[in-house]
């Protein structure tokens, strides 16, 4: 029966959710979390355009 | 934004529309760029010249203009001593010491990154940490390649002047306990997704459809990832509870610590009994909600408090003390006796009691005593610590730090801090009584189904137990408080302490202190000589101004700070004016007798003069701050009460109080303890005060009063004790933070309404077991969602039209 597969599957789903939690814990614990709202723009510093020039 | 443009100029560096016509220039990508000060310039071209331009792409809020001259650039900056260096800094490793600065112009990313990458430029720096939610920055460097005080002078350069900070351990404990509850939402996270997909199977499966050993085989399946759920993620509560019964009292906790373990402990029991529902999916989904809800809180909490402790510990705990040698060495404060002679610098808080040595001594009082001119000291006078001194003095000390009048006063502001009354978290009170109710329900609904049916009893109470949700209730004032003080932050209001919001609502009198607060010191030209047209004198008179710190030199400058003249050979003559040649020419600006010994000698004021006489002539008046008559007008609508105190005298602040309309609502020449009786006889009377002061003065009010307000520019002792900093200095403001409490109050009314009736209308059909539990999970989430949605509607309408305006984004 199809049903089977979910004996391999489900496990699988597990492991990787461990894997997963794992990585976070890592994750938190090297302060990647600390300032979630300031660091996430910096990459794109480079595509951003110049302010227009001031005609005074 | 366009139209804006074209009709006012905007400072390339600062951000703020100038009108005043005169603007500096500053070449960046072969463009010249204007900007609306020379120290704004003078910023600008420091941050290119590292070949960090584009800093100048990034998004940016405005930053707050820098109304002192080369208050942003690196001449004010003071020199790092190496005993300071040595305390305000520890050793990580052998050769590496770590240091933590306040920045308090470091508002956003873009601020931040700026910092951060000018600073690992340096040699020598190893790690620099940048957090701009508490503004703060930790840099790690090597001790023998830099020092301290290289890294503060190339901060003060890219224009953030920054304050050594302590090293503080609670930071530490704060980071622990941030890190440990994420950790615990992640896992909760995580078991809800994948007991929610287990339990999915059992709900969408019809009768029949699945065999009795693949049913369980799920709901085994629910039990495995709900386990880490209630016994890792629900720690908290537990605790909480445990703690809480303890101490024979009640929280949030325990409601909800007995809910979860309930919940998992039946739906257990239902899975090796084989019969029933399985709640697995329902129970980590309360949990995980009610952790985001407390994270968001933590989030809030830990801000106000880093920046109240950023305001106490900022100030400088050394002092330069006159050793048996006759030199001068930094000491801590905490060390001088009396009969020490220490040495005072321009711009410095006199750190302790003593009597004047030096010839003479120009103090400004008006933090201490609210008086509002320079007061002039002679040799021999006592000096009360706390005043600010304009020029360079030697003193020498009478009393201890700890006997000292800033102490003295400390001290009262701590007495009157504890007699204010602790609110009470109504919110909390009313949730827990609330599920408590629900848990006397349920077993109500076990009784009554023992009675009708004992089979179905089981199933009934469980479902009982996960329909009335404590969610909405645990959410409800976490949310608000966040988004509350999200919104007011971002207008530049700092709340210190989150529970002052609620405060006031109750306050019905505004006490307001006069100098610094209500008013300003400008000047005004009484007379011009020879044909001085009033331009050219007032340019020569801000041009002589220029890099003092006397606060008519700063009126001065505020009424011409353009185009200012090259002045060379620039002298400070203790307390007696300013001499310096421009042009060629001698110039002298001060007090009469100092530039002319003639007739004008009787006259008061400020003179200016040249070698052949006396130019012109100015009075020095006070002039009421920009928004407090908006703010008088306003609170009048609204139907407030409003009282003005102040130390200064009756003439003063009479002509203030007949300005600003207060009526017979005022009084002068109040000493701090006075206005702090004054305080405790209109809390007698039944009256909630809002203090709004800015003096140290004032600390002791501000820290009596229901709901005290400062700004960011005030007196340390001032700040450390409000509830509120007003960053812009915006006396509007305070408008604004009152309809923000006002919006927050109605919609956590709202939010606990809307759980009252939801509860209301689900419990009963739980009750007769005709809530299936999908329906329960289901509702769950839609009532948390609900409530946080609901929050965010705080600060929504005004923030639209702000947005059109400027784009603000921290």
């Amino acid at each position: 029966m199809g049903m089977n597969i979910l004996l391999l599957m489900i496990p699988l789903s597990l492991l990787f959710v461990l894997v997963a939690a794992l990585l976070f814990f890592w994750a938190v614990d090297n302060d990647q979390f600390i300032d979630l709202d300031n660091s996430s723009v910096l990459p794109l510093a480079d595509d951003l355009e110049p302010p227009a020039i001031e005609k005074s | 934004m366009k139209d804006h443009q074209e009709k006012q100029p905007v400072c390339f560096h600062c951000g703020n529309e100038f009108s005043d016509g005169v603007s500096f220039f500053v070449e960046w990508k072969n463009e010249a760029r204007v900007c609306c000060s020379q120290a704004c310039a003078d910023t600008a071209s420091q941050i290119i010249e590292k070949g960090l331009g584009d800093f100048y792409c990034l998004p940016r809020p405005k930053i707050s203009r820098n109304k002192k001259k080369g208050s942003c650039c690196c001449c004010s900056s003071k020199s790092v001593h190496e005993v300071e260096e040595a305390y305000f800094s520890h050793t990580l490793s052998e050769n590496i010491s770590e240091s933590f600065l306040f920045l308090p112009g470091l508002h956003c990313s873009s601020c931040a990154w700026v910092v951060e990458r000018a600073l690992k430029q340096l040699t020598g720096v190893v790690e620099v940490g940048v957090n701009a939610l508490t503004r703060r920055v930790s840099v790690s460097y090597k001790k023998d390649k830099l020092k301290l005080d290289a890294i503060i002078q190339c901060l003060a350069e890219i224009g953030y002047p920054a304050e050594m900070m302590e090293y503080n351990e609670l930071d530490a404990l704060r980071k622990k306990e941030r890190n440990t509850l994420l950790k615990q939402i992640l896992v909760a996270g995580f078991g809800t997704m994948q007991a929610m997909m287990f339990a999915l199977v059992i709900y969408v499966s019809g009768e029949n459809e699945l065999d009795q050993v693949t049913l369980s085989f799920f709901k085994w399946l629910g039990f495995l990832v709900a386990t880490p759920v209630v016994l890792y993620s629900a720690k908290p509560f537990f605790k909480g509870a445990f703690k809480a019964i303890n101490n024979k009292n009640l929280n949030m906790d325990v409601p909800i610590a007995i809910s979860v373990f309930l919940t998992y402990l039946a739906s257990f029991y239902q899975a090796i009994s084989e019969g029933g529902e399985v709640y697995f999916d329902s129970v980590s989904m309360l949990v995980f909600l009610i952790l985001l809800g407390r994270y968001l809180e933590l989030l809030s909490r830990h801000k106000a408090q880093s920046s109240l402790e950023s305001l106490s510990k900022a100030s400088k705990p050394f002092v330069e003390r006159k050793n048996p040698q006759g030199e001068f060495e930094l000491v801590r404060v905490t060390q001088i006796t009396a009969g020490d002679v220490i040495r005072v610098k321009q711009g410095e808080q006199i750190p302790v009691d003593g009597i004047l040595l030096s010839e003479n001594l120009d103090v400004d009082e008006s933090l201490i005593t609210g008086e509002f001119d320079i007061q002039r000291k002679i040799a021999g006078t006592p000096l009360l610590s706390g005043c600010l001194v304009k020029n360079e003095a030697e003193i020498r000390v009478e009393k201890s730090s700890e006997h000292s009048f800033i102490t003295a006063l400390q001290s009262l502001s701590l007495k009157a801090q504890t007699s204010k009354v602790q609110l009470v978290q109504e919110g909390e009170k009313t949730a827990s009584q609330f599920v408590l109710a629900v848990l006397c329900f349920t077993l109500l609904t076990v009784a009554g189904w023992l009675w009708i049916d004992p089979s179905k009893a089981f199933d009934a109470a469980l479902a009982v137990l996960v329909v009335s949700c404590p969610c909405a209730f645990a959410l409800a004032t976490p949310a608000v408080i966040t988004r509350s003080l999200s919104v007011l932050s971002a207008k530049g209001i700092l709340l210190l302490k989150p529970d002052a919001l609620a405060r006031l609502l109750t306050v019905d009198t505004f006490v307001f202190d006069k100098t610094g607060t209500l008013t300003d010191s400008s000047v005004d030209l009484a007379c011009c000589f020879r044909d001085m047209p009033p331009e050219i004198v007032f340019k020569l008179a801000a041009s002589l101004s220029q890099d003092s710190q006397h606060p008519l030199s700063e009126a001065f400058l505020s009424i011409c700070d353009k185009e200012l003249l090259e002045v060379s050979e620039q002298e400070f003559l203790n307390g007696l004016g300013i001499r310096g040649v421009i042009d060629g020419k001698q110039y002298f600006l001060g007090r009469p007798d100092f530039v002319v010994k003639d007739a004008y000698q009787k006259q008061e004021g400020v003179v200016l003069a040249d070698e052949l006489g006396v130019l012109a002539v100015f009075k020095i008046k006070e002039s009421i701050r920009s928004g407090a008559s908006e703010l008088m007008q306003e609170l009048d609508r609204q139907g407030y009460k409003r009282l003005l105190m102040s130390g200064d005298g009756r003439e003063r602040v009479s002509q203030v109080a007949a300005r600003l309309n207060f009526g017979v609502a005022w009084k002068a020449r109040q000493l701090p303890w006075e206005k702090l009786q004054q305080l405790e006889t209109l809390k007698q009377e039944g009256h909630k005060v809002l203090m709004l002061g800015d003096g140290s003065n004032d600390a002791p009010v501000l820290a009596g009063a229901d709901v005290s307000v400062s700004f960011a520019s005030a007196a340390e002792l001032a700040k450390s004790k409000a509830d509120v900093l007003l960053c812009n200095e915006k006396l509007m403001d305070i408008v604004y933070l009152s309809d923000v409490s006002k919006q927050a109050k109605h919609i956590l009314y709202q939010n606990k309404q809307w759980a009252f009736f939801y509860n209301m209308i689900a419990v009963p059909f739980a009750a007769l077991g005709m809530v299936p539990p999908w329906l329960a999970a289901i509702g769950m989430s839609l009532s948390s969602l609900f409530v946080v949605m609901n929050a965010f509607r705080i600060g929504a309408r005004r923030a639209q039209k702000e947005q059109k305006k400027d784009f603000q984004w921290v």
